[in-house]
């Protein structure tokens, strides 16, 4: 095993190897950032360009993108509180607060640093136990998933700021706002006011945009003339001290282990890992009343999980060949291209040093990516230097196009925009959106599990306490609402 | 003090009117799904249902002191004449996106949107304008080959 990971290590330290990756990150940062295009797209936009390349440079290229694209969403969710994927849904409740406390620097040092923990973390778990853990992702069936999707629901109560009654109703709008679309059982289309558009429901990134850049983009009208003082950022805070890090090490070491172990279960997703991440910070940390107002736990908790999901989702691809998200999906559509089966043979014989050659491929990914992050702050605070009177128009712009590109659609530009004025009217009056856009990803998720299980079990839901791991979440949940509202409680004592 | 008492006759607490259109919104949800087979329908009439429930708790017992009228309330939301203007300029935006093309309308809006916000520095306004669209038209259909109606004569 040590030759084979040896010579793997040979084939991803190759010189195109290392262009190819410095290619997929260079593109990645730059698809994350703009709303609308998600890793997905950035991947498989890739897919053609690797036809006629050797297996390791193609996943190069690939790592690349799949590593830098998930970073790259931060950037303009901390900067001008528009997450340009699901991946940085949870990025923006500290990341852009920390930007209006002039700390913009500081938020991209952290999350930079914080998405390259969590990649090495995950793609270390991915090279040395790939195999063993690869048997959770055996053992979640829907009944696992709902109950996960159950216990994930208590985040709401975490993520409400201000009042929880308002946190609770948002969440409740988010789970409504999920059921658009055909149900699963009939075909039933809900609410879908016979367009065949809404039948797929409301994609998340058109919930995001809407309920994230439209509202900041309509406060800003009544704001200030920049985003932030140009005076108020500092060379001092675009980095992340020593002492800093060693803080963060436990946030970074939890989040990167949550977002490893939830990349592993099939269709649970980035955004679930975040807000998992973030909900765990919170509980753990000892400033608890100060999440939501800019502090660097709350950036560093979402990003050193999401780029955790992305070792966590390569191992049920390479042991089992089971894709578990849209991304691996394409990569396995990628690893047939190059004619390679994934599955347990990818680790024995002649197809273990191209299997290594993948995984250290996205190791030396999250390196670039860290040296592009770094060196790119000062150009990427350009973005917040911008006067509002460019501004607006401008995040309102990339809303549009974002929205559109998703499906060629103008229909979607529509929904986003019609949800971005409901989230403007649920800022202005005290509703949080976190808790909507939580249901949102949720919901949905949750309902079709509960369907399948119906149907696994034949109608008796008591078979849910048959199963182990749904036991385990099923009493997490009333503990995990509990801790919550005491939490909340005291906060407000404070 | 009088401005207050004035407010006071005039509005109810914000919180409550909240409840009440967070009310008449579930009920809207609940009469609309009403009909709906029990698979399909059982979920969303929920979730409308507890919304109503908790929106009367939000009725009875407002957190919120400050008083507001329907109209107080909508005009909170727009906050100004130039945030309204926004809007409508980006529903006129969306609209005219098919029938003229993206990098027509786009620069009409971007110089539009800054006029109105007040902006009468020409040279700031063309730059802006002019990178805005060459980076769109460059990341979006040069290099991603991502199909945006680019203008009307292209079609």
């Amino acid at each position: 095993m040590i030759e084979q990971l040896f010579d793997g290590l040979m084939l991803a330290l190759d010189w195109q190897v290392l262009l190819a990756i410095l290619l997929g990150s260079i593109g990645g940062i730059i698809v994350g950032a703009l709303p609308g295009l998600s890793s997905t797209l950035g991947v498989a936009l890739l897919i053609p360009f690797t036809f006629g390349l050797s297996a390791p440079v193609a996943f190069g290229l690939l790592g690349g993108m799949y590593c830098s694209s998930i970073y790259g969403g931060s950037i303009t969710a901390i900067l001008i509180n528009t997450p340009g994927t699901g991946a940085a849904a949870a990025t923006v409740l500290d990341g852009y607060p920390m930007t209006q406390k002039g700390q913009a620097g500081k938020a991209l040092a952290t999350a930079i640093w914080s998405s390259f923990f969590g990649g090495v973390f995950s793609t270390a778990a991915l090279l040395v136990m790939a195999p063993p853990l690869s048997q959770i992702a055996l053992r979640f069936g829907p009944p696992e998933t709902f109950t996960v999707c159950l216990f994930g629901l208590t985040i709401i109560a975490s993520v409400s700021t201000g009042s929880m009654l308002k946190g609770i109703l948002s969440g409740l709008i988010g789970l409504l706002i999920g059921t658009v679309g055909l149900d699963l059982q009939i075909g039933f289309g809900r609410f879908t006011f016979a367009r065949f558009e809404l039948y797929n429901g409301i994609n998340l990134v058109l919930a995001l945009v809407g309920f994230f850049s439209i509202p900041e983009a309509l406060n800003m009208v009544k704001g200030r003339h920049h985003v932030i003082d140009a005076d108020k950022l500092k060379v001092s805070d675009m980095k992340l001290s020593r002492a800093e890090a060693k803080f963060l090490f436990p946030t970074w070491l939890r989040s990167s282990v949550i977002g490893t172990l939830i990349g592993i279960i099939p269709g649970v997703g980035t955004p679930v890992a975040c807000f998992a991440s973030y909900n765990e910070a919170k509980r753990f940390s000892k400033r608890k009343d100060q999440f939501g107002t800019g502090i660097i736990e709350g950036v560093a908790a979402p990003e050193a999980a999401n780029n955790a999901v992305e070792g966590g989702s390569m191992i049920p691809l390479l042991t089992l060949g089971i894709p578990g998200s849209a991304q691996t999906a394409i990569y396995l559509g990628a690893l047939m291209i190059q004619g390679i089966n994934p599955g347990p043979s990818m680790f024995q014989g002649a197809n273990a040093p191209i299997t290594y050659s993948i995984i250290f491929g996205l190791m030396i990914a999250n390196f670039v990516m860290l040296g592009l992050g770094l060196g790119g702050i000062r150009a990427f605070l350009a973005l917040i230097r911008l006067k509002k009177i460019v501004m607006i128009p401008l995040i309102i712009t990339f809303a549009v196009i974002g929205s559109y590109a998703l499906n060629y659609r103008l229909f979607d530009v529509q929904i986003m925009l019609l949800l971005g004025l409901a989230g403007y009217f649920m800022r202005k009056n005290g509703i949080p959106l976190a808790p909507a856009v939580i249901a949102i990803i949720l919901g949905p998720l949750g309902e079709d599990a509960l369907l399948q299980s119906n149907t696994i079990f034949r109608g008796n839901l008591l078979m849910f306490f048959t199963r182990p791991i749904c036991v385990f979440f099923i009493a997490l949940t009333p503990i995990a609402i509990a801790v919550a509202v005491n939490n909340h409680r005291k906060e407000k004592r404070h | 003090m009088k401005q207050t008492s004035t407010t006071s006759q005039r509005g109810i607490q914000s919180d409550r009117l909240l409840a009440l259109v967070l009310m008449a919104f579930s009920a809207i949800v609940f009469l609309y799904a009403r009909d709906w087979q029990m698979e399909a329908g059982l979920y969303p009439r929920a979730i409308a249902v507890i919304i109503f429930a908790l929106s009367s708790f939000m009725l009875i017992k407002p957190k919120e002191k400050k008083r507001k009228t329907p109209g107080s309330m909508f005009k909170e939301a727009i906050a100004n004449k130039e945030t309204f203007f926004v809007v409508v300029l980006t529903v006129v935006f969306i609209m005219v996106i098919e029938p003229v093309g993206f990098f027509v309308a786009l620069p009409v809006y971007m110089v539009l949107t800054q006029l109105l916000l007040g902006s009468r520095d020409w040279k700031n306004i063309a730059l802006s304008t002019v990178v805005t669209t060459a980076f769109i038209y460059l990341v979006f259909v040069v290099m991603l080959s991502i199909r945006i109606p680019v203008a009307f004569w292209l079609t």
